[in-house]
């Protein structure tokens, strides 16, 4: 008997160890019928772990023909097949897009979804136009797919597809998303679209606000300020992440060097306020980039703290701030410090603010 | 280097998807080391081009790899996780010593993957030394097995410094070892002898074919330094290697998660255990 012949064989084994083992072997020995032997194998093993083999043996395989004989197992009622199958061709190349973007015609929602997901993993530069036919799918949960990965795929191309879709769709959820791919692609008329769809920002409904400070934290401009410190003292709880990033991504893509002082005033009062530590940090970390002179001060008031965040933050913040005159703090500091990392943080501050010459 | 908490929180996320390990908020600082390291060898400046080419553009794994050795900390030494070691000693060797009385299987195997310089096969020898009443009714076999034969050869040695012995309990260590010079503590030969060392890669095709009827095996802090596949390839001949009901130990912050899902989970004492 050949190899081939005792691998065939033992693919009947009782012993699920010897099934897992042949079809190593089928596999490795290159079996012109592999894909078929392996295929015909999962669709009747009990075992668990020997599907999982069959499954990861598949994965070192690639070609037309598998993807072929694999995309009939998305109908599996089988949810492990399914899923394996959805890995398998995720992790094709470019010549699995037209077997998959067939199914995008498919009758059955769920294909469609797969669809959609697998040319999403493949992560091709040509995927992002198929997945683009998707924001036309009848399913709304295919649409919400298709404008999420166009934003995760930076596929540019396709922002006035998502534009046109935030405009028309009735759908809460749709349009969130639109608004998060929006954050990422947008352009001019997502600017103007965004302005015009919501003329009065606080009347925003706080589902539909998170998406809508991601998008201004992204493409927002300063005119935008204003509404969002509103939001510290009525949401700043609530929406801390959100809030911070927004207020970070508007004020550093405006390049400014000094905060007006009323801004200083409202973050000092964030940062006092009941936002978890990790936000404080943040924010101090991010006060360390502007030159007012009520900044320094503030930092080295929590360059002491307790909280070993806080003053990480500080510290942190210090560094970037530079100003000369906080390095004495620094150097007391170093001399007070038994943690590892905080006194690597002060180090580094303090070379930022005395560099070596 | 700025690190956002968003991203932070992504690659935070991202290293957990894969490895199951997590990392609180307070390693920010921790993670932005790394990161700057790692994001200066690759050539780029924003953490959120970083981040991009984990996600896109290292499909076969290695920067994530570099990334991961980079914030993991290998180091061993005996009774590394006691708590672990506990569950091992008073929870899973019980279940399985009875099971065993019941059928009159005299054999106990136990597998050490990446065992390096010994700590973990000789610790497991004196956990069995000291837990078995009845230590001579049972036919014993501790294998440790590590790719790397200078280590095998320190392991076969059984000598170790007082940072390898600092978590033995005070008893054991008078028990168990000698001082063959201020210092050094060398393990004793009735433990040694428990214990079968082999210099193996554990990714050799073939290799651990004839590596079967194991009860327990230990590969903790490992699988972090495979890639998702090589994970699943290993996983699947360690199941191989168990007796039906036998046991896994993985690291406390690792998990089979998203590697396999052919073994039974059980939660005991906050930890993760996963069965044959």
């Amino acid at each position: 008997m050949s190899n081939k012949d005792d691998f065939i064989k033992n693919l009947s084994s009782e012993d699920e160890r010897e099934r897992a083992f042949a079809i190593e072997d089928i596999v490795y020995e290159e079996i012109p019928e592999a894909i078929d032997l392996l295929i015909a194998q999962l669709e009747i093993e009990s075992s668990q772990f020997v599907r999982e083999v069959i499954i990861r043996n598949l994965r070192t395989l690639s070609g037309s023909e598998l993807v072929e004989k694999t995309i009939p197992l998305l109908h599996s009622d089988d949810a492990f097949i399914r899923n394996a199958v959805i890995e398998i061709l995720s992790e094709q190349d470019e010549l699995a897009i037209s077997f998959i973007e067939l199914l995008l015609d498919n009758p059955d929602k769920d294909i469609r979804k797969f669809a959609v997901d697998i040319l999403f993993q493949l992560q091709s530069p040509h995927s992002a136009a198929v997945i683009a036919r998707g924001l036309d799918d009848p399913d709304i949960n295919i649409k919400i797919t298709a404008a999420e990965y166009l934003g995760r795929l930076e596929a540019r191309a396709h922002i006035g597809g998502i534009n046109r879709l935030f405009l028309t769709s009735k759908n809460l959820l749709l349009r969130c998303t639109c608004l998060e791919t929006m954050a990422i692609l947008g352009d001019d008329e997502s600017a103007r679209l965004v302005a015009e769809f919501y003329p009065q920002p606080e009347q925003i409904n706080e589902l539909e606000l998170y998406s809508y400070l991601k998008y201004l934290a992204r493409q927002g401009k300063e005119e935008y300020l204003p509404f969002v410190f509103s939001l510290m003292k009525s949401k700043g709880k609530l929406m801390a992440k959100e809030i911070i990033n927004t207020i970070e991504g508007i004020l550093r893509r405006s390049g400014a060097v000094y905060l007006p002082a009323r801004m200083v005033e409202d973050l000092t009062l964030y940062i006092a306020s009941e936002i978890n530590v990790i936000n404080k940090y943040e924010l101090l970390v991010f006060l360390g980039h502007f030159k007012n002179s009520e900044i320094g001060p503030l930092l080295a008031s929590y360059a002491c703290s307790a909280e070993k965040l806080l003053c990480l933050g500080a510290v942190e913040g210090l560094g970037f701030l530079g100003d000369p005159e906080q390095l004495p703090l620094l150097v007391e500091l170093k001399k007070q410090i038994k943690d590892d990392e905080l006194l690597e943080a002060v180090e580094k501050a303090i070379i930022q603010l005395a560099p070596v010459r | 280097m700025d690190l956002s908490t968003e991203d932070f929180i992504a690659i935070r996320n991202l290293i957990y998807e894969r490895t199951g390990m997590h990392f609180g908020e307070n390693k920010i600082y921790y993670f932005k080391k790394r990161l700057q390291k790692r994001m200066e060898i690759n050539q780029l400046h924003k953490v959120s081009e970083y981040i991009k080419h984990l996600k896109f553009f290292d499909r076969d794994n290695r920067e994530f790899q570099e990334l991961i050795n980079l914030i993991t900390i290998n180091e061993t030494y005996f009774f590394r996780e006691f708590s672990q070691l506990q569950i091992f000693a008073e929870v899973c060797l019980p279940e399985v010593l009875e099971k065993k009385r019941a059928k009159s299987d005299p054999n106990l195997r136990i597998f050490s993957a990446a065992c390096s310089s010994g700590e973990e096969p000789y610790t497991l020898a004196i956990i069995l030394k000291e837990m078995l009443e009845d230590f001579h009714n049972w036919n014993v076999i501790i294998k440790g097995v590590d790719i790397d034969e200078n280590v095998i050869n320190q392991a076969q040695r059984g000598i170790y410094d007082s940072r390898s012995v600092k978590d033995v309990p005070p008893p054991y260590l008078e028990k168990h070892f000698s001082i063959p010079s201020p210092g050094r503590f060398m393990i004793n030969p009735e433990i040694k002898n428990m214990v079968v060392l082999e210099h193996l890669n554990l990714m050799e095709r073939r290799s651990l074919r004839n590596e079967r009827h194991y009860d327990f095996i230990f590969c903790r802090n490992m699988l972090i330094y495979f890639d998702e596949f090589s994970r699943k390839q290993l996983v699947e001949k360690f199941y191989a290697m168990l007796n039906k009901g036998g046991y896994i130990f993985l690291g406390h912050a690792e998990s089979l998660s998203r590697i396999s899902t052919a073994f039974k989970i059980r939660r005991m004492n906050g930890h993760l255990m996963y069965q044959a």
